[in-house]
């Protein structure tokens, strides 16, 4: 591994191609590697099995930078994280991938214990910029100890940043500023999100955290939602326009920080909100955007707050029962309908 | 210990307050929150909470008594609680001797604001917190809306809704144009109401809001909780043209009344009540409660909306008095003069759309009551007289009847017996 050296000057932004939500991953990591000698990627398979990964993010990286700066790993999650939580205190940017997102109960006494406390407990003295990166979601069929959502566990933890791109263009753009953070960063993509496409900017192109973004205009409910509900609730939202309900999308992209200005601007204009994830219901980040809405701005809301979720069972594999689990367009349309009764 | 029910203040400025109905009889048994009473203000019809568990062991005001706000009005404990002592409205003062009016006055005002007791209905509006937001900040009483969200509740379109209707109001000048105050003068031949009555007054917006609210809320729970049905048959008018005629200037000219068809129809109801006690009832809980006495509320139509004041024993009233009651309620109604209590204690209800030249209608039941009666237009027509056709005078009763408290045979023979007695009026001149 090569000794650690100052980053050059961010290139410019320029043009836009369209590229899949795993290509605009890849072009962060090789385009901040190229920049910024600090940062390496590690992980299981990340290097020379299957050629990048098993959804191909890292694809091409250990040819342009070789394996000491593209590193497999053992099936070892706790030591991944440690690893990653020691070089990054020694001055490495380092972004290392877990498999799945189920896998990340090995590895959370490093991340909560260590990677979040650290900076904390040295008095600032100490830092720790590292990436957490991995996968989440259902709809491939990939049974319960593969389906799960999970970013609700790390939001639950002080000093953890938790950021959830639905878009090829915000994946990039995130990916940018989780690795440019000081703080460690669990980075959460989405399985089924990787081979949709949709326009990406070339060059350093960054999307602060903590920004939320409208992703459709309407003034009779907000849906806040992340990952694929985006997706799900941009198509309930044209089945709604047929009804003459006009439904405002927001995507707070990054759930800590999270932007409660934009829901609340947003609350503040339609009087009604419903939330969705794929995670189950109970205890998940709907519940926390709900409480502070309601806390912070009770008198805008117009009906009670409906959440669009995960069942709390276990995600089947079986297609049928694993679409019945999860939250769909029509469910989303329901809500809102229930909500502007 | 029984603990005491008082009259709550319900709004700023209530003063006094009507008790409509006792949701719970007196040696009922009750939960602590439960709906105890239905109690008039000034603004609007409310029901209140029982501020403790326990039985009703004493009801100090009856349905249709005005008291002022904090009067003690009902005791709640249990049996073998003492039950003496509760007239007073206000505590003796501690140095016993004769008690200064002002010192009651003090006594009754801190009764009033210690006991949010029977204080209920302000926290248990269902209303968002935008609307109530919104309701604030334009100074619409909460209490006046009708919800409309799921379950009744008030949302932000209710308020908007206030507010529009109330800057309607505001911009529109007295006298606009409305289905009562057109059909206010009537020609002669087809309402009896010539003599000349006080114009009508221009309604507050709000308080016009405020009565519509009310409507609303109660047109819906008749429609919602009873098992209500109309049935209609015609009347041959001809004798009571008659009688009219020859009787109505011997009273006019005798006891100064103008005597109308629909004072000829409250008389015939009454009368045939009397003899039909199953109409003259209600349902009160798990059973048929039928009311000892005839109080027939006339429904009179106000460019607002709607009141209903009470003809009080109509049965024992004759034609002229009869006759004199309803001018006297339905003008003041007019003039929005009437008292609660004018408005209270019906026990059956006669509506009359004749004079729009409405047939039959399925009138909706003025809660409490079981019955009501629907008067359709008087017109000349074709009838089979033997073998032969003759043009007489006839009408539509239409009586809306609950079928909880009455089944459909026995309200059918009151309605026989209605067109009987209308169809022989000499009937209506005995005691």
């Amino acid at each position: 591994m090569s000794q650690p050296t100052m980053p050059a000057p961010p290139a410019a932004a320029v043009g836009t191609r369209t590229l899949t939500y795993a290509e605009a991953l890849n072009e962060a990591l090789r385009e901040e590697m190229r920049r910024d000698p600090r940062v390496f990627v590690m992980g299981e398979d990340v290097a020379v099995w299957g050629g990048g990964g098993i959804f191909g993010v890292t694809k091409g990286l250990v040819e342009e930078f070789g394996p000491q700066r593209v590193r497999d790993t053992p099936i070892s999650e706790e030591a991944i994280a440690a690893l990653a939580v020691g070089a990054a205190v020694a001055g490495a940017r380092p972004v290392a991938e877990f498999m799945y997102v189920d896998f990340m109960g090995l590895a959370m006494e490093p991340i909560v214990n260590q990677a979040a406390k650290i900076r904390y407990m040295f008095g600032g003295k100490a830092r720790v910029p590292v990436v957490f990166r991995a996968q989440e979601g259902a709809g491939r069929g990939n049974a319960a100890q593969h389906s799960q959502s999970l970013e609700a566990w790390f939001c639950h933890i002080p000093g953890l940043k938790v950021v959830t791109p639905s878009t090829p263009a915000d994946a990039k753009g995130l990916l940018l500023s989780a690795i440019r953070d000081d703080n460690p960063v669990v980075f959460l993509e989405h399985k089924v999100l990787y081979a949709t496409k949709g326009p990406v900017p070339a060059g350093d192109y960054v999307v602060p955290l903590g920004v939320a973004r409208r992703a459709r205009e309407g003034q009779h409910a907000t849906f806040v939602g992340i990952h694929t509900m985006v997706h799900k609730a941009l198509a309930a939202a044209e089945a709604l326009a047929g009804e003459g309900i006009e439904l405002e999308i927001i995507d707070p992209r990054t759930l800590v920080p999270f932007d409660l200005d934009a829901v609340i601007a947003s609350v503040r204009k339609t009087g009604r909100l419903v939330v969705g994830h794929e995670a189950y219901e109970r205890c998940g980040i709907g519940a926390e955007i709900i409480a502070q809405v309601a806390g912070a701005a009770f008198d805008a809301l117009d009906a009670p707050p409906v959440r669009v979720c995960g069942r709390n069972v276990p995600v089947p594999y079986n297609a049928r029962l694993e679409a019945a689990a999860l939250p769909q367009a029509e469910d989303i349309a329901a809500a809102v309908r229930q909500v502007v009764a | 210990m029984a603990t005491e029910v008082v009259l709550p203040r319900l709004g700023l400025t209530q003063e006094e307050g009507t008790i409509l109905r006792w949701l719970k009889p007196e040696g009922s048994r009750v939960g602590k929150g439960e709906p105890l009473f239905e109690v008039m203000t000034d603004k609007a019809t409310l029901e209140v909470e029982a501020p403790a568990s326990g039985v009703v062991l004493k009801i100090l005001v009856a349905e249709g008594g005005t008291v002022p706000v904090a009067t003690p009005i009902a005791l709640i404990g249990e049996p073998g609680d003492a039950v003496t002592d509760v007239h007073a409205p206000a505590p003796p003062p501690p140095s016993g001797g004769p008690v200064p009016t002002e010192a009651a006055g003090v006594a009754g005002a801190a009764v009033a604001g210690e006991a949010p007791r029977g204080r209920a209905p302000e926290g248990r509006i269902r209303i968002s917190p935008r609307a109530r937001a919104m309701a604030e900040s334009q100074r619409i009483d909460v209490r006046t809306l009708v919800g409309t969200g799921p379950d009744g509740r008030i949302i932000e379109r209710d308020v908007q809704q206030a507010v529009a209707a109330r800057a309607a109001g505001a911009v529109q000048p007295a006298g606009v144009d409305s289905t009562a105050a057109s059909a206010a003068p009537q020609p002669a031949s087809a309402s009896p109401r010539t003599v000349s009555a006080p114009p009508p007054r221009q309604i507050p917006a709000h308080a016009a809001a405020h009565m519509r609210g009310i409507i609303a809320r109660r047109m819906l729970e008749s429609l919602q909780t009873t098992a209500q049905l109309t049935l209609t048959t015609e009347v041959d008018m001809e004798e009571t043209v008659r009688l009219r005629n020859e009787v109505g200037p011997e009273l006019e000219r005798r006891e100064g009344v103008h005597v109308t068809y629909t004072d000829l129809i409250v008389r015939a109801a009454a009368v045939a009540l009397r003899e039909h006690q199953a109409i003259n009832a209600r349902w009160e809980g798990e059973g048929v409660h039928r009311l000892p006495e005839i109080h027939i509320g006339v429904a009179v139509a106000l460019e607002e909306g709607l009141v209903v004041p009470v003809v009080r024993h109509a049965d024992r009233a004759s034609i002229a008095q009869i006759s004199a009651a309803i001018r006297d309620l339905s003008e003041r109604a007019r003039g929005m003069r009437l008292r609660p209590d004018e408005m209270a204690g019906h026990t059956f209800t006669v509506t009359n759309l004749g004079m729009f030249d409405v047939d039959a209608f399925t009138p909706v039941l003025n809660l409490p009551e079981a019955a009501m009666l629907g008067v359709g237009r008087l017109h000349r027509r074709p009838v089979a007289a033997g073998d032969r056709a003759e043009i007489h005078t006839t009408m539509v009763l239409s009586l809306t009847f609950d079928h909880r408290v009455v089944d459909g045979a026995p309200a059918a023979q009151f309605l026989q017996r209605l067109k009987h007695i209308l169809e022989h009026p000499y009937l209506l001149l005995l005691p």
